[in-house]
């Protein structure tokens, strides 16, 4: 094995490296400037904010000050820790458990600054060329279907980050597929991390995606037409599996410009049936409403971490007329069968 | 002209009057069993005009809402009350201004008393007419026909403070005594209602007014007329009526 083999071999290995084929690196290379997508190795110089990264298996590996990393070089949005741009020096920060490698630009008061790291090379190809994640999409090339075609979809959407999205979309994955549909999750947006995956297989779906799987480190500042597809392709796929359910969860909340523009395309709205809300407060889940409403988006259902209170739920419900739904009752296949209507199941529960 | 808007879940026509002089108001007519929806479209166009306010007369299919007059959930269909909230976010998302005059003939009075037991702080004026039965704010009986086991996936109904602060004119033919294969009889309900629409409508009204003040509560026979909406426009004052009622100034509803 060659020397840098070896030294890869002994490196922690991020999560959303997890598809690269590492064995086509021949050598580290200065690789500045860094694309998004460019694996790096790193050393953790100082540790700060993340003091632990996810690994390809998921196991969260404490880290030590001289610890080596396979990263990815990514940008980061996230309105309660970082905004991160690319790295622009070796000097940089590791803006996410999930192993992305950015420059901080800003952060949340309540967080502290990101983890420090030196980026040492970037692992490029025996010709020199960098090793991108894109070169090892897993997801399959968009394969068009009839617009009648294909599961029924439902998107989760949300006010913001931590208003309860994924565990909306969680409890959504859990209640069908006991009811016995094969279910598909995907996360369109955010930033590449393994929790929301994993919560989606433990939840029950038969099959868990996200924007890694088609080469992205973070959807941060990328082509909105690009992510359209991608959705698409995930459709394709939940298709082709035979999925009867594709639950689609973006991050952030509307005001994000990706999500925001992402809800905005005709192209995809087209391949949604309806859309649940997780919303924390009541006039983000009014406005929130107001504007899928607005777009056409029908909406079966709101939850998220206001439901932990009655008194918002009653005014979210009497302001919309909408359905306001707690965990346990998302969690009740009768209950939300009830909510899907006709694109719930005819038969009970099993 | 009236345009016909619909959302893959549920289609209604849509009236704007060429002059709009409330755009917090919202006339809905909903269908009976026969499902005229265009037939109610027709009738309350000269209200709308005459009002400045807009006219939605949803369509409630026999195939998409069997059940919609007593906010039924068959499996694999949608409930009438969401979908009807659906249509109405995406119309006016602002919805929460609105204020909705509620009428419905024979199942859509069933529907709209209902639809208020669930929603009443939407709700402006209702006028129900020519009920086959009612739901009444009687929590000894079971839902449909009170209270009791309400469902649990209906919104909480409305106290009985909210019901009767809501402007309400009940109307039925002083000939709508026929008992047919349309009316839902049985020794309960007979016992309970009364055997006809006519008796029924006059023991729901008093029920309610038994409950205290309904000051902005009529009751209105429709003389010489059976169970027919189109009779009713024609051969009656209903839609005279409905007009007077509806355009009295009201005050905030609870």
């Amino acid at each position: 094995m060659s020397d840098i083999q070896n030294r890869l071999q002994q490196a922690k290995r991020s999560f959303v490296t997890r598809h690269a084929d590492l064995s086509r690196c021949a050598q580290l290379i200065s690789g500045l400037p860094l694309s998004e997508g460019d694996l790096v190795l790193a050393k953790v110089s100082r540790r700060r904010q993340h003091t632990r990264i996810e690994l390809v298996n998921g196991r969260r590996a404490h880290l030590y000050p001289g610890d080596e990393l396979i990263l990815c070089a990514g940008r980061r949005y996230a309105t309660d820790q970082f905004a991160a741009e690319l790295p622009d020096s070796h000097e940089a920060h590791l803006i996410a458990a999930g192993g992305i490698a950015g420059r901080e630009i800003q952060r949340h008061a309540q967080v502290k600054p990101a983890t420090e790291i030196t980026i040492i090379g970037a692992l490029s190809d025996s010709s020199g060329t960098p090793l991108n994640l894109k070169q090892f999409a897993s997801l399959p090339p968009l394969v068009p279907i009839s617009s009648s075609a294909g599961p029924k979809t439902l998107l989760v959407t949300g006010t913001g980050m931590n208003s309860g999205k994924t565990t909306l979309a969680a409890n959504l994955i859990h209640s069908l597929s006991r009811g016995g549909p094969r279910v598909m999750a995907c996360k369109l947006t955010g930033t590449g991390s393994g929790p929301d995956l994993w919560r989606f297989l433990d939840a029950g779906a038969a099959s868990a995606v996200d924007f890694t799987d088609a080469g992205l480190a973070s959807t941060w500042q990328h082509p909105v037409t690009e992510l359209v597809t991608m959705a698409q392709r995930f459709k394709a796929l939940a298709h082709h599996e035979h999925h009867d359910y594709l639950i689609i969860e973006l991050a952030d909340g509307f005001f994000q410009q990706e999500t925001s523009a992402v809800i905005e395309s005709a192209c995809f709205r087209k391949l949604i049936d309806s859309c649940f809300i997780a919303a924390d407060c009541t006039p983000g889940a009014i406005l929130l409403a107001q504007a899928l409403s607005r777009l056409g988006i029908s909406i079966r259902g709101i939850s998220g971490t206001l439901t932990r209170s009655p008194l918002l739920m009653d005014e979210v419900a009497g302001a919309t007329g909408l359905p306001v739904l707690t965990s346990d009752q998302m969690l009740s296949f009768a209950t939300l069968n009830h909510y899907l209507g006709s694109l719930g199941l005819q038969e009970k529960a099993l | 002209m009236p345009e016909y808007i619909e959302n893959g879940e549920l289609g209604a026509w849509l009236h704007t009057p060429d002059t709009l002089r409330d755009m917090e108001r919202l006339l809905i007519c909903v269908h009976g069993i026969s499902r005229n929806a265009q037939e109610q479209l027709e009738a309350f166009i000269p209200i709308a005009e005459a009002q400045g306010i807009k006219l939605l007369v949803p369509e409630f299919t026999e195939g998409k809402f069997p059940g919609y007059q007593r906010l039924d959930q068959h499996p694999g269909l949608d409930r009438a009350d969401l979908a009807l909230n659906r249509l109405l976010l995406q119309l006016q998302p602002d919805i929460t201004r609105m204020k909705l005059d509620l009428f419905g003939y024979s199942g859509g009075a069933q529907f709209s008393h209902r639809y208020a037991l669930c929603y009443p702080h939407r709700i402006r004026s209702m006028i129900l007419a020519a009920a086959g039965w009612y739901t009444f704010p009687d929590p000894e009986e079971r839902y449909p026909r009170g209270l009791s086991n309400w469902p649990h996936t209906l919104p909480r109904p409305a106290n009985k403070q909210q019901l009767l602060s809501i402007p309400t004119l009940v109307m039925v033919g002083s000939d709508d005594t026929l008992v047919d294969s349309s009316l839902r009889s049985g020794r309960k309900i007979d016992l309970q209602q009364g055997r006809t629409r006519l008796e029924r409508a006059h023991n729901w009204f008093h029920f309610c007014c038994s409950l205290g003040k309904t000051n902005a509560w009529r009751f209105a026979e429709l003389r010489s007329v059976g169970h027919s909406f189109s009779d009713s426009v024609t051969h009656t004052d209903m839609l005279d009526q409905i007009h007077n009622f509806i355009q009295q100034d009201r005050g905030p509803a609870l």
